[in-house]
């Protein structure tokens, strides 16, 4: 999520709201939300003072304009670098000088964070994992939920592992279904836990909102999947996580991200998929993003996608042989074959992607997913030269 | 009839002609449009009257049938729905104990923390809070923003309708909460 530094006074806890204009607040007030108001004038400060003395409790103010900041008696938030728009729902952590953006419905991707805590340990993880109870994530989430304003028609939900949230997944998903009844959830999760048969039934019987499960696999046998998630029987436990979505009619996205061991094996873990897990609709097969776990297992890691074309090219050909969508996701059109690229995706979000020197005169630009932005730290899925043809 | 004909060909400029030969070409010639037919759509008021539930001229009866108030321009146009109120209070999971405020694990929605007004009264408070806030806006009101619809905050809204060329009668009508620019709850 962006982070914005600040500065802020008469902030004691850290607290989701939403942005509104001064204009707006009469419109949008509710008494079950907070409200920052962006107030650029000390003489809209004044009146939302009035306010405030005369019974409208609870308002608070963001404002980039030095006098508003120093005269207010109202917490405020003095904006000095950063852009905030009307209607982004964000986290003031008083104790870091932040805010957080944690929606805004200008994004071409939305996503809510549940928790850092996972039960596997890929070599790839771009999002290390902490053990720590950080369950204040799930009223954060809610809050979130509270807060938006115009309901998106998609959101992802990631972590950490969500199904470490036992049940209370569920009554998440309730929650977001009556602030949002036509919302539809993006769940990344490795799914292990769905083969506890009664956890399955617990979260997954008459679940009415619309749920898309992405699950990663990584290898046709047991040693292989589990050598990259490195924990043991991770593959079995996945397997029958899958069979029990099917057998609750859930969509399914298979999630592979390109790293060396899986890329020597591709074309028989597809082979694999189509035969066994028939039922999922797309296979994704991700450039692995260059941060946290990944920068540790470089060697492992690190591929030139141009490479291995011929690899990809062959798995996508198996999935579609059994009506398998394959998607391609974090990679650039150019490390690509021609006869690959309708089944790329702009996958990378808003806030973490950009483009290279190279992509200025590249006429696919608008149709490509770019880069991460922290690949100068890390490395670019293959050398980036632009399209001409 | 011909009127009529010329605005089916619109839409259907824009569809796959569907004909019981594959290739025949399209049967129906599309006319030209010329632009006095294509008359501009008035935009919706931000409150029709069957949104207005409080307005104190009309009796309170069901909301059901949305009818006589439809624009005559364009067809088939129908008022949206008002999103529905989160009322329902799934079962609570036990709270854990924790020492910041603000920071419970329970998942499930708390009920609002407004005031102990009735739950038919809660969404009145509402508007009534939300035309407060915007009279005070304007420097028009400056009584105690409550939520409660007292002599202070009927002058304010009588001087609004005045400096608006409104009917004067200190109600929220629904003239008077489009002006205001405040939905009706």
């Amino acid at each position: 999520m962006r982070r914005i530094e600040v500065q802020l006074k008469g902030f004691e806890f850290r607290r989701v709201y939403r942005i509104v204009t001064f204009n707006n607040l009469a419109a949008e007030w509710q008494n079950n939300l907070y409200f920052l108001v962006l107030v650029e004038d000390v003489h809209n400060l004044t009146l939302l003072t009035k306010m405030n003395s005369s019974g409208l409790s609870d308002l608070f103010i963001v404002t980039s304009n030095r006098e508003v900041y120093s005269t207010s008696i109202l917490p405020i938030i003095l904006l000095e670098d950063g852009e905030i728009s009307e209607h982004d729902v964000v986290a003031v952590s008083p104790h870091k000088n932040e805010v957080q953006v944690l929606f805004r419905s200008s994004d071409l991707h939305h996503t809510v964070f549940l928790t850092n805590r996972c039960n596997s340990n890929c070599l790839m993880c771009s999002q290390p994992p902490t053990p720590q109870d950080d369950s204040w994530l799930i009223t954060e989430a809610i809050e979130v939920a509270k807060h938006i304003k115009l309901s998106p028609a998609l959101i992802g939900f990631t972590g950490g592992e969500p199904l470490l949230l036992g049940k209370q997944l569920r009554e998440l998903f309730n929650t977001y279904r009556m602030y949002h009844p036509n919302i539809e959830i993006d769940l990344l999760t490795n799914g292990r836990l769905l083969s506890d048969r009664d956890l399955a039934v617990k979260i997954l019987k008459g679940l009415e909102i619309k749920v898309n499960w992405m699950v990663p696999l990584y290898g046709h046998a047991d040693f292989l999947h589990d050598f990259v998630v490195q924990a043991p029987g991770a593959f079995e436990q996945t397997l029958n996580g899958l069979l029990n979505l099917q057998e609750f009619g859930q969509p399914i996205q298979l999630r592979i991200v390109l790293i060396e061991p899986v890329l020597e094996i591709l074309p028989k873990l597809c082979d694999f998929i189509s035969r066994n897990l028939p039922f999922v609709r797309e296979v994704a097969l991700m450039g692995c993003e260059p941060i946290g776990f990944a920068l540790a297992n470089r060697d492992i890691c690190e591929v030139n996608i141009q490479d291995w074309s011929p690899v990809l090219e062959e798995a996508a050909l198996i999935l579609l042989n059994s009506r398998i969508e394959p998607v391609l996701m974090n990679i650039p059109l150019c490390s690509i074959s021609s006869t690959l690229r309708k089944y790329a995706h702009k996958s990378i979000s808003d806030w973490k992607q950009t483009y290279a020197e190279e992509c200025k005169s590249c006429i696919v630009k608008t149709d490509c997913s770019g880069l991460f932005s922290w690949y100068e730290k890390g490395w670019k899925p293959s050398a980036i030269s632009r399209v001409t043809e | 009839m011909k009127r009529f004909t010329k605005v089916l060909t619109v839409f259907m400029s824009a569809l796959p002609i569907f004909t019981a030969k594959a290739n025949a070409s399209p049967s129906i010639a599309l006319e030209t449009l010329d632009s006095d037919s294509l008359k501009p759509v008035s935009l919706r008021a931000l409150n029709t009257e069957a949104d207005n539930k409080y307005a104190a001229h009309r009796s309170h009866s069901s909301h059901s049938s949305h009818r006589s108030h439809r624009s005559s321009s364009g067809g088939g146009y129908t008022a949206p729905k008002s999103a529905p109120s989160p009322n329902y209070t799934p079962p609570t999971p036990s709270r854990n104990q924790s020492t910041d405020p603000g920071r419970s694990a329970t998942v499930s929605p708390s009920s609002s923390s407004s005031s102990g007004a009735s739950p038919t009264g809660d969404k009145l408070t509402i508007q009534v809070m939300r035309v407060q806030i915007a009279l005070s806006s304007k420097s028009l009101f400056f009584g105690t923003v409550d939520g409660v619809l007292g002599p202070d905050t009927r002058n304010a809204i009588q001087t609004f309708q005045a400096s608006k060329g409104l009917k004067v009668n200190g109600r929220m009508t629904t003239e008077t909460l489009n002006a205001l620019g405040v939905p009706a709850q």
